[in-house]
């Protein structure tokens, strides 16, 4: 393995070139991890180096789909902590006045969380009560989504989560799922009452009377100042009393709007927006 | 005191020497100590919990963003890759394994070493490949000083043989001296 070493310099220079090129500003991400994206992004497209990524940038307008492609850090497994999965099937069991609920999925990834989500709704029998929105900036990955796909290379761990989450050794996630190829595609009709959202995903706006948002392992990538511009985002399309989902490791801890959220599951990240606010 | 921070990588091997330094480092040694440790990705608990009834110092797994303090050791926590960033704030982050492995040991002491410099001491311990070389070079390289566990003592000597390949290493120590080399910073 070889870093490439990118400079704070170029770092800089990377995001000045993408906000005048494509008018999306990344300079609130995390700093070290961006690094490591366009480092990744550098990589998959076999251009050795900052400035040749910068002149693609400038120079080939069919690069920007793929940049966002790339730029995104793919999703780890399906079912990952799945205690944390549990947890929110159980308050999902609960949720009985849920007709024409919404769930939202922000800046979806690769589509892990997507088909979670999907099996979970399936099993507890409301996958026709609730309408899930699935967004991202990289319309490359809302279609691979959309055809339910993923790497068979992940299946060994999917279904070791899966059998995890449901406390059952015989459990097995093959049922929702097929092989092409090198390629595992979940059964469509999971999807039924999903919408992929087909305009491009923003930070400072988001669809509105959503009951849950499933946004697990994305603050991370955010600095303080772009955590707290989503979160009032995601504050805004929340429903009274609507929940967000985040990372076992990650808090609203450290935000000005926390006080706007109850805690309602510490060690599984869940929050609830709070009834009474402006 | 002219260094600011200690990162320590450890694989296979490292659980009873990274107790023994936590039982016996000075209760008011004034660095924070990071731990990029490789381990068990589904077990969340018990590490952190043996770790801490042996540590003097508080240890802790740091949340994203989480405000880096002085006098505490941070564990990276399980499946998550750990980041210094700037601002003096952890980053985690859910990136693809690096070397099998999440956290990963190199992009742990690359941050740190870009973040610290030359005021960075950089320790790798037993293991059993080669995740952290990269790494404690990369601390070499922004003038930090390096420790690499002696192979001869090390349960399994893979990732330190691996280190002292790539590194110019400061010392090479069993873990009594990395203690008391510890202990004797000013």
């Amino acid at each position: 393995m070889s870093f490439l070493d990118i400079s704070i310099l170029d770092t800089k220079k990377v995001i000045r070139t993408i906000n005048d090129q494509y008018n999306v500003d990344y300079s609130d991400y995390s700093a070290t991890s961006f690094k490591q994206s366009i480092d990744n992004v550098i990589k998959i497209n076999n251009l050795d180096s900052v400035d040749n990524l910068i002149y693609k940038i400038q120079n080939e307008s069919s690069f920007e789909e793929i940049f966002y492609r790339d730029i995104s850090i793919p999703g780890t497994e399906m079912f990952r902590d799945p205690a944390a999965w549990r947890e929110l099937a159980k308050i999902l069991k609960e949720k009985t006045d849920c007709t024409n609920c919404r769930i939202w999925v922000p800046f979806c990834s690769t589509g892990e969380e997507t088909y979670t989500l999907a099996i979970i709704l399936k099993e507890l029998g409301i996958s026709d009560k609730i309408k899930v929105i699935v967004s991202n900036r990289s319309l490359l990955n809302i279609q691979k989504i959309k055809k339910g796909e993923f790497p068979i290379k992940q299946l060994e761990t999917n279904n070791a989560n899966y059998i995890r989450y449901k406390n059952n050794n015989s459990s097995n996630l093959d049922k929702y799922y097929s092989i092409e190829g090198s390629t595992g595609k979940i059964n469509l009709d999971l999807f039924s009452n999903f919408e992929f959202a087909d305009y491009a995903q923003y930070i400072d706006k988001g669809p509105t009377k959503i009951s849950l948002i499933l946004f697990r392992n994305k603050l991370i990538y955010y600095n303080l100042t772009l955590q707290e511009k989503m979160l009032e985002t995601i504050f805004n399309s929340l429903s009274p009393t609507g929940l967000l989902f985040i990372g076992i490791k990650e808090t609203i801890e450290f935000n000005v709007i926390k006080d706007r959220f109850v805690l309602v599951d510490k060690d599984e990240g869940i929050y609830r927006k709070k009834l009474n606010n402006n | 005191m002219k260094h600011k921070a200690v990162i320590i990588g450890g694989s296979a091997g490292s659980f009873q020497v990274i107790l023994e330094i936590l039982a016996n480092i000075n209760k008011d040694f004034p660095l924070p100590i990071f731990l990029s440790l490789h381990r068990l990705k589904h077990i969340r608990s018990g590490f952190l919990e043996a770790l801490s009834l042996k540590s003097v110092l508080p240890i802790k797994e740091p949340f994203d963003k989480e405000l880096i303090k002085s006098k505490t050791v941070y564990l990276a926590p399980a499946n998550y890759h750990m980041y210094i960033d700037s601002g003096g704030r952890f980053s985690l982050s859910t990136e693809p394994p690096v070397n099998h492995s999440r956290p990963s040991i190199d992009l742990s002491f690359f941050s740190a070493a870009s973040k610290y410099q030359n005021k960075l001491i950089g320790i790798i311990l037993s293991g059993a490949n080669k995740d952290g070389a990269e790494g404690l070079k990369q601390v070499e390289k922004f003038g930090g000083l390096t420790i690499v566990q002696d192979p001869s003592e090390s349960q399994i000597p893979t990732m330190p043989t691996a280190a002292l390949k790539v590194t110019n290493v400061d010392h090479t120590y069993r873990t009594k001296q990395i203690i008391d080399f510890l202990n004797s910073l000013r």
